[in-house]
């Protein structure tokens, strides 16, 4: 194939990320002139740009890949927006065997508003996080002040389980946010 | 969203608005929570409770609640056998009770401003510290105490408005 037949099939592959990333901001800026949509006015653009693209081809390059790499860029901000809290390593404090957990965990209350057993009402949480544990489960109290997809700060405590050196269910105790206290 | 119904609390003696929902926290931590049904868009929580602070520590002594069965959920329906009172002992947190005039009026959550917040935090149900915060002062006509300034009744499966 000649070098100039090379450089124009090149140039067509890259112009369909072109076409892509800019059909957006096309229809957007014509249909906003236009007061209305504008189909046979974008076709046009879609075409130049495929066009132009074809030809000058090396100019557009450094433009789609900053396009792809703020996409990306986007996305794993967008995704780490909507993470769900699970403690870390670094936010373990102590180790305890269940026995240890469930004497210092008894609910003691005078007026008997609560069953004196581990967790109080939450007692039936607590045995069913146990049946969940893995084998091998080594219980950990961990305390953290996390910040939410809000941007807010909360102290979150509990109990996790670590397993050969990694994270499993946590039993969460405390929850509140920072901002709100006295 | 419309604002919302606060709880109830009895703090000395003295019965206040409360906006802040402890027993949200239980069900948050793992606790059962019965398939409420909001009966109106100032409590899409979907029940109401009574609270009460009885020798420095807080209970809950009342719930009204809407289920969607169309029954109505008392301290019994999520706390068997506890229906007399039963203390939040699951609760660390603060929580707000709004007082005096309203100086801002914003209708979603517990987002209106008062002329003072008396703060009230808990640890694990036991009252650990009190204070007060002062937010400025209302207008001559302002409204005092906390209000709502309007909301939709919603019915539910069985007709119940």
């Amino acid at each position: 194939m000649p070098y100039w037949q090379c450089y124009l099939v090149i140039g067509l592959v890259l112009a369909v990320p072109m076409v892509a990333i800019l059909a957006k901001e096309i229809w957007v800026s014509l249909s906003e002139r236009a007061k209305r949509p504008a189909p046979a006015q974008a076709l046009r653009s879609y075409v130049l740009v495929v066009l132009v693209t074809t030809i000058l081809w090396p100019l557009f390059v450094p433009f789609i890949l900053y396009e792809k790499w703020t996409s990306r860029r986007d996305e794993k901000q967008r995704k780490s927006e909507e993470r769900i809290f699970a403690p870390g390593k670094e936010d373990l404090v102590s180790s305890f065997t269940v026995e240890e957990i469930e004497a210092h965990e008894v609910v003691n209350d005078p007026l008997g508003g609560a069953p004196r057993l581990p967790f109080g009402h939450l007692h039936e949480a607590w045995e069913k996080f146990l049946t969940e544990l893995p084998a091998g489960t080594q219980l950990w109290s961990y305390a953290v002040v996390w910040e939410n997809r809000w941007r807010t700060q909360e102290q979150r405590e509990g109990y996790v389980a670590v397993v050969d050196d990694g994270i499993g269910p946590f039993f969460e105790t405390v929850n509140y946010r920072l901002e709100d206290q006295a | 969203m419309t604002a919302q119904t606060p709880e109830r609390l009895i703090f000395e003696g003295r019965e206040h608005s409360m906006c802040s929902e402890p027993l949200g926290d239980f069900f948050g931590l793992g606790g059962k929570r019965p398939e409420f049904r909001s009966p109106h868009t100032a409590c899409w929580r979907g029940y109401v409770g009574t609270w009460e602070v009885i020798d420095g520590r807080l209970y809950l002594t009342q719930l009204k609640g809407w289920l969607k069965s169309g029954e109505e959920a008392t301290l019994e329906t999520v706390f068997p056998g506890y229906g007399e009172r039963v203390f939040a002992h699951w609760f660390t947190d603060t929580v707000r009770l709004p007082q005096g005039k309203q100086i801002k009026y914003v209708h979603m959550g517990y987002g209106s401003t008062y002329e003072r917040d008396l703060l009230l935090r808990f640890s694990k149900g036991e009252l650990i510290e009190r204070s007060v915060r002062e937010n400025g002062t209302g207008e001559p006509d302002a409204p005092e105490g906390y209000g709502i300034a309007a909301l939709t009744t919603l019915g539910n499966r069985s007709g119940e408005s």
